[in-house]
């Protein structure tokens, strides 16, 4: 039984601003404290022990799941948890708690009426475990997602519209250069700048209409050989430039849990760009391996080309972005910003690393990211 | 061996083959479309149609619109102001008892982005280039002399 007559030794503390601490004793000091406490917070809440075991939830968290508290104890929380999202937090909860630190995870909750709820866990440290408080971000998460979806089946509608007369533009240009040869110097350099132009142009509604396939893709979730995938990507550009000598090395045996069409897109794109932005390099070199992450490896490309300038490492991912704006790139700048939509779609995350003249490594990760 | 091969680059046969039916609304892709029928040399008068609808009067139709004898071709675009392209070659197979039609599909749409058709001899990215219709012809038996320039 819990004893009333502790919270009288009460501590009081004065923080660096003058600012009052007031922990009532005694609470934290037991778990049975600590369970009152919670049970007394209007926010969902669960006390986590070492390794990830439950020490106990609240009453919110008891409403929301409609479990009986005594059944998310020790491991039992697990099989609230969607099996896809559980083994990334477990870890995430086991790795935070065994260092004294924080954490945030968004992964997917049973909710009363048998239906997954997103719930966003944010958490803090507590002696051998932590403190984790939920909030509902289902609704959140829906709107995100038929936005990406609206956004999707609007570019593929504008995609489209647009193709059908620049593809006029450029049947009529090809006509035009086969059919006046006549042509002078300065008219044949016209012709070629439409001609370029509207390449350029396809080029980017290309793009654009990539971007709408991955966020209108039906994703179709199985065992993926990353290894294999980028040994296809690597032969393919070997192919296309056979006197180029690039050292590339692939781990074998990467496998990821993912869309494979969407996967392939990804080690596709991360694979051109390393084998672009090699091209100046003196002993160029393009590495893909895999290191263990929570749930599900990190896989990275990484090569000694230009690199980029650190600040740019966000803002590579955005559409139309070009890596070296103004530098030959070959890419439309629509490439990455597609990865991160095929990565997101499966609720992984994409960075880059790198800095000028020092190479570049994008990895990515298809397990659900910490918010 | 359907149609007769005429010798050479004579134009001959061009006269005496069956129609091909051009189903496209947009003037532009038409006229691309034409031109690299003729510079393949595909034989056979090429007739418009500018909406899924006219195409199924020009074919399969019961008025005096109805070619005189069924098209040795149907270029169909999927995007047609009024019907979509894959009603209209839902129709045409439902009126084809003979199952004989050959229909070749045009898109503007990325290769990608185009579901996959069936009972269509070819899907062909517009602008339709003269040596792809001439091969195309020639695999359909057609009688295309050879590839124009």
């Amino acid at each position: 039984m819990h004893q009333p007559s502790r919270r009288a030794d009460a501590r009081v503390r004065l923080g660096p601003g003058g600012e009052v601490h007031i922990t009532p004793a005694g609470v934290d000091r037991t778990g049975r404290d600590a369970q009152e406490t919670i049970d007394r917070m209007p926010a969902m809440a669960r006390l986590w022990g070492p390794e990830a075991t439950c020490e106990g939830v609240n009453a919110a968290l008891t409403a929301f799941t409609g479990r009986d508290p005594r059944d998310d104890l020790g491991d039992g929380w697990r099989s609230a948890v969607h099996p896809d999202d559980l083994p990334g937090f477990a870890a995430e909860i086991a790795r935070a708690a065994g260092r004294g630190e924080g954490w945030a995870r968004e992964y997917r909750l049973a909710r009363a009426d048998g239906a997954w709820a997103w719930v966003l866990e944010q958490g803090a440290p507590r002696r051998a475990g932590g403190l984790g408080v939920l909030v509902d971000v289902t609704a959140a998460r829906v709107r995100a997602d038929a936005l990406a979806r609206e956004l999707g089946d609007l570019s593929h509608a504008v995609s489209h519209d647009l193709r059908s007369p620049l593809l006029a533009v450029e049947g009529f240009a090809e006509l035009l250069a086969e059919e006046a040869p006549g042509l002078d110097g300065e008219g044949a350099h016209r012709l070629s700048r439409i001609r370029a132009g509207a390449a350029e142009m396809r080029a980017m509604i290309d793009g654009l209409a990539e971007l709408a396939r991955v966020a209108r893709a039906e994703l179709v979730v199985g065992p993926v050989d990353v290894s294999a995938l980028a040994d296809e990507a690597v032969a393919r550009l070997r192919a296309a430039e056979p006197g180029r000598r690039v050292d590339v090395r692939v781990q074998p045996r990467i496998a990821v849990v993912g869309d494979a069409r969407l996967v392939r897109l990804v080690v596709d794109e991360l694979l051109d760009n390393a084998w672009t932005f090699t091209r100046a390099a003196g002993r160029p070199r393009i590495e893909v391996r895999a290191v263990p992450g929570d749930g599900a490896p990190v896989v990275s490309v990484a090569d000694t080309g230009v690199g980029f300038a650190a600040e740019r490492a966000e803002s590579l991912f955005a559409p139309f972005a070009a890596l070296h704006p103004g530098q030959g790139s070959s890419g439309t700048g629509t490439g990455l910003a597609a990865c991160r939509r095929a990565v997101a779609r499966h609720g992984g995350r994409i960075w880059a690393e790198g800095a000028p003249g020092a190479g570049a490594t994008f990895s990515f990760t298809l397990a659900a990211a910490p918010a | 061996m359907s149609a007769p091969r005429a010798p050479g680059n004579a134009p001959r046969a061009l006269g005496s083959a069956r129609p091909i039916v051009l189903v496209e609304d947009d003037d532009d892709h038409a006229e691309l479309t034409e031109l690299a029928l003729r510079r393949a040399r595909v034989p056979g008068r090429v007739v418009r149609a500018r909406t899924g609808a006219a195409a199924l009067e020009l074919i399969c139709g019961d008025g005096p619109e109805r070619l005189p004898e069924p098209p040795a071709l149907v270029l169909l675009d999927l995007r047609l102001p009024d019907l979509d392209g894959r009603t209209v070659l839902e129709r045409l197979r439902a009126a084809d008892e003979a199952a004989s039609l050959r229909v070749v599909v045009l898109t503007a749409s990325h290769p990608d982005d185009v579901p996959a058709l069936e009972g269509v001899e070819a899907l062909l990215t517009k602008p339709v280039r003269p040596g792809v219709l001439a091969e195309l012809a020639q695999r359909l038996g057609m009688g295309s002399a050879e590839a124009g320039a």
